[in-house]
């Protein structure tokens, strides 16, 4: 056994001394399989047990010290100087985002906003009973209002791809008692050909708050908070009477045009307003489906879609854009 | 409904108003102006609930409920010395099909052209103008909602009209030309012979006006929309007709109607006679009257409006109003219930004058749905590390499924599609990826990485599963050749160690890898994983045949995982004080045969190590000269630790020597030799 101390000295001055280009050889002369450290640690078995800790602590040390000399010293391989130019406008070695969808990600911000708000998600399904979709929200069989959700029935069966996501109202009042606060985001279907502004398969993110004395008042405050959220602080509401079965009165909201903040251009129709949602106080006959006491319990619903908010919010014109997931297209540019 | 404010002023005086903000206010929005000629033509939507604003004059009286102006109701026919109109009848056959039935005979009739204002507004509400006859039902159509149906008298056979339901196996060669197979469901207006109309939807192939008859017979009627509707859509035939009556009619209308008719045609035909009508009907309905508690309108409306102020909206609504109650003229069938006339009340009191309210009621919390959770969590994982979100369709067609699966047997099938190609629910997000791949090629884009979070649908029996998915597809270089690297194509490995990163994500350990046998996979280059011997995912390659099917070239990598699988396996990560003793290592090179498995070594490993903990990393896998032919060397680091004490060398050394005896015996495993 050598002394340490001398082959300590022995190694440190030739490590001193020697080139960069000859390091590796003396990496492996010192550190390698075959190498003067290693042999000295495989050599312990053979030393006295008192000495044995001793010896092994200062190899130790002394292979830490060499590693720790060619760390600092460590070259790219075979690249010379240990004072490197460093070109600070060389692209760095960063890793490439993906990105969201642009579908998904107005989805976040929209579930975002109404769990800020209270709300809980609830998902149902996409195939769905005809009880479901229409007859427990107040629309019978053989009802006009059928045709503004033209439906695509499953085959050899009674079933049918759910036209919105109210069905998921009727099924989460069916298993829960108010106070409600909820929203069903989730995939819709209506036999709608592909274009600009539809698509057979979309998605929307629906809406309901029971509890006793809901007001419209309630819809408008909620609603509007949500709109300013999502479209920015500027943006003013107004509502206007419609129709739909499930709830009286009904009303769409429309939000001041996000693009010309209500002056008038092509997008609003030089009316200021895109309408973006359909709301209203919940039918009280859709109480009596669930079997709520329906003079006790009031509420709003309302339903609204999820392309036609992530077109108007990133300024995408044609609904095509959204399905055919061009990468290119995914990965947007900054506004 | 088109609007034509030339017509419409008869009724009302409209100068000065903003109407489309006006009919905005009310619910119907103004889908288009249309100029012609000195008039003015809105066209507005209405909504399925409110057939009356199909009509002008429906139109005019919700005008008046928002401003409370005069109305002028149009003028009417007054019957006095008609002869009646003994030798013909009318049999209806159900009053639930036909509450109300009325036909008039006319004779004596000169089927001339319409006068100018007549053929004016016809051609305003978008209709061509033909005769005065059949413009006079038009217009009665258009100012009042009701249809009317003029027919030739000689057309009838036997002096007698039926009104009952079509016998299977009879049919009728419409107006248009087209034979119809008609059947029970269907209404028609029969003849002792034949159907000679179909009730409420388009008359039969005789039955237009022409020019050279004398005399006509005029029905007004009001048939149950339900029939309207299934016979439209049974025979698809879609009518100006069929789409009013299949939105409602109402007891009143029809007599209405047929004297306002009568009354415009005497005026412009003073030498037509016109008979006594005959007049067919079921029991007038009783009166609808509606409770009225005025502070419930107020409660859900959340505004503090006048009493004096609702009974004043009610009434300008024709409506009849009580202490308690409102009495419903019955143009306005959509009312029934209190809450509609909350809506009443609201809409013509307006609905920006309702306040803003916001607040948070008691015992409600946002609670945390683990489906959620789970969708952002990946997402999020998988566009940090450089994945592109996609959101398909999930439709995919027949042909697909049956090249990829062999049959369509197990999958969801709608029953009217829009087209073939959108014609199955797809059972994994992935069938639609590999479109996206080849299309992103096509534009170039040939290094990808891209992953749907979607639903997957297969159907056993009559049972529908729908389950949600994640399926990630690469192809390509694993990344963009820069300054600093040489990248390789993406392989197994990549597409495998994104599956292990899911489970990483989720806190899913000992999952067991099993050979695959999935159809989009290539059997030998794939992989199943199961957890408790439920099949969890499947990752791979590609099937060659499949790809070409979507004319792809590049090799692509899948990923299938069942994500309601990932929610039930899922576990929290906890804690514990990290192990004060030192670990052990051993570095082993293995040498085994080529087509034995890592895995196989790996289990015996774990099976023969007694010491309290170890670790197996695998750092190097080497084939070439430096072991022999058919031959290839896993080099494992191992790390023995003894969690509650220090290990002795000797320990170690007994089991590792075990393991390579095991190993031995097993694989025929040796040491490589230094
Ligand atoms: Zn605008």
């Amino acid at each position: 056994m050598r002394d340490l101390k001398e082959l300590r000295d022995e190694i440190l001055n030739a490590l001193q001394n020697a080139k960069p280009e000859e390091y590796e050889s003396l990496k492996i002369k010192y550190l390698g399989r075959k190498g003067v450290i290693t042999s000295v640690l495989r050599g312990l078995k053979d030393v006295p047990k008192e000495e044995r800790k001793s010896i092994g602590m200062e190899a130790n040390k002394l292979k830490k010290e060499i590693e720790d000399f060619f760390k600092l010293h460590s070259p790219e391989k075979g690249k010379t100087s240990s004072k490197k130019f460093t070109d600070y406008t060389l692209p760095g070695r960063k890793k490439n985002l993906g990105a969201f969808h642009p579908i998904n990600r107005a989805l976040d911000e929209i579930i975002d906003i109404f769990m800020r708000l209270g709300f809980s998600i609830e998902y149902g399904p996409e195939i769905e009973s005809d009880y479901y979709n229409f007859e427990a929200l107040n629309v019978p069989k053989h009802h006009p209002s059928r045709d503004m959700q033209d439906t695509f029935y499953i085959d050899g069966s009674d079933k049918l791809l759910r036209t919105h996501t109210s069905p998921v109202q009727i099924r989460t009042m069916e298993k829960s008692q108010p106070p409600i606060r909820m929203i069903a985001p989730g995939r819709c279907y209506r036999k709608d050909e592909i274009d600009p502004s539809h698509s057979p398969v979309f998605h929307q993110v629906e809406g309901l708050f029971v509890d006793r004395d809901v007001t419209f008042a309630d819809l408008k405050g909620i609603l509007s908070v949500f709109a300013r959220e999502f479209f920015g602080p500027e943006t003013k509401t107004r509502f206007t009477p419609s129709f739909f079965p499930f709830t009286e009165p009904s009303s769409e909201m429309y939000v001041s045009c996000v693009f010309c903040g209500g002056k008038g251009c092509n997008v609003c129709q030089h009316t200021g307003w895109l309408e973006v949602l359909g709301c209203g106080l919940v039918n009280p006959k859709v109480f009596e489906y669930v079997g709520y006491d329906r003079d006790k319990y009031n509420g709003f619903a309302f339903g609204l879609g999820v392309e036609r908010f992530a077109m108007l919010k990133y300024g995408i014109d044609d609904m095509r854009l959204l399905f055919e997931n061009n990468t290119e297209f995914l990965k947007g540019v900054i506004k | 409904m088109r609007v034509s404010l030339e017509w419409l002023s008869e009724y009302i005086n409209i100068e000065g108003l903003d109407l489309p903000s006006l009919l905005e206010e009310c619910g119907f929005p103004v889908e288009e102006t249309i100029k012609q000629g000195n008039d003015t033509i809105l066209d507005i939507e209405v909504t399925a609930n409110r057939p009356d604003m199909l009509s002008m004059i429906g139109v005019a009286k919700e005008i008046r409920a928002k401003t409370g102006l005069e109305l002028q109701l149009p003028a009417t026919y007054v019957f006095s010395d008609e002869r009646s109109w003994d030798d013909f009848t009318v049999e209806v056959e159900n009053y639930d099909d036909t509450p109300r039935y009325m036909v008039c005979r006319l004779d004596n009739v000169d089927v001339k052209e319409s006068p100018a204002w007549l053929k004016n507004r016809i051609k305003s509400y978008g209709l061509n103008p033909k005769n005065i006859l059949v413009d006079l039902t038009n217009y009665i159509a258009v100012e009042l909602g009701q249809p009317l149906h003029a027919f030739s008298e000689s057309l009838v056979q036997g002096k007698m009209i039926k009104v009952r339901r079509a016998v299977s196996g009879e049919k009728i060669v419409t107006l248009l030309g087209e034979e119809k197979q008609l059947d029970d469901s269907i209404l028609v207006i029969a003849d002792t012979n034949k159907p000679i109309a179909i009730a409420g939807i388009i008359g039969g192939e005789e039955s237009g006006v022409k020019e050279n008859t004398e005399s006509f017979i005029i029905e007004s009627a009001y048939f149950n929309p339900v029939l309207v509707r299934i016979g439209s859509k049974k025979l698809n035939i879609k009518t100006d007709a069929s789409y009013r009556f299949e939105r409602g009619g109402y007891f009143s209308s029809p007599e209405f109607a047929l004297k306002r008719f009568l009354y415009l045609l005497k005026k412009e035909l003073p030498e037509v006679k016109i008979s006594l009508p005959i007049d067919v009907h079921d029991n007038e309905p009783s009166e609808v009257e509606i409770e009225l508690n005025r502070d419930f309108i107020r409660e859900r409306l959340g505004y503090d409006i006048s009493d004096e102020r609702i009974n004043e909206i009610l009434k300008r609504f024709d409506f009849v109003v009580k202490e308690r109650s409102v009495v419903i003229p019955d143009f306005r069938r959509d009312l029934k219930e209190p809450i509609d006339l909350v809506e009443e009340i609201g809409r013509i009191y307006g609905y920006s004058n309702i306040p803003n309210r916001v607040r948070i009621p008691e015992g409600v919390y946002a609670s945390n749905n683990k489906m959620y959770i789970l969708n952002k969590k990946i997402r999020s994982a998988l566009v940090d590390l450089g994945y592109y979100e996609n959101v398909t369709l999930g439709l995919v067609s027949g042909d697909e499924l049956k090249r990829i699966y062999g049959d369509v047997a197990n999958f969801v099938r709608i029953a009217n599609p829009i087209n073939k190609n959108i014609e199955y629910m797809s059972p994994t997000p992935s069938i639609n990826l590999l479109k996206v791949v080849k299309n992103n090629i096509l534009k170039s884009n040939r290094n990808l990485k891209i992953f749907e979070v979607g639903k997957g649908f297969i159907k056993t029996g009559a049972e529908f599963g729908e389950r949600n998915m994640l399926s990630a597809q690469i192809s390509g270089m694993v990344e963009e050749k820069e300054w600093y690297n040489s990248p390789r194509n993406v392989d197994f490995y990549d597409i495998k160690g994104l599956a292990g990163y899911i489970f990483d994500l989720f806190n899913i350990e000992s999952i067991e890898e099993t050979e695959a046998d999935h159809p989009l996979f290539e059997k030998e280059n794939s992989i199943a994983f199961k957890k408790d011997g439920v099949e969890i995912g499947y990752c791979g390659k590609i099937k060659r045949e499949i790809i070409s099917f979507y004319d792809i070239e590049n090799d692509v990598y899948g990923l299938d995982i069942d994500a309601d699988k990932l929610l039930d396996y899922t576990k929290e990560r906890g804690y514990e004080r990290p192990s004060v003793y030192p670990s052990i290592y051993r570095d082993l090179a293995l040498v085994i045969d080529m087509n034995l498995r890592y895995g196989d070594l790996l289990n015996v490993i774990y099976k023969v190590n007694s010491l309290p903990s170890l670790k197996v990393r695998l750092f190097d896998l080497y084939t070439g000269k430096q072991v022999p032919q058919g031959k290839k060397s896993l080099a494992v680091n191992l790390e023995f630790n003894g969690v509650t004490r220090t290990l002795k060398d000797d320990e170690v050394e007994a089991v590792v020597s075990s393991m390579l005896e095991e190993l031995n015996k097993k694989f025929g495993a040796y040491l490589r030799e230094k």
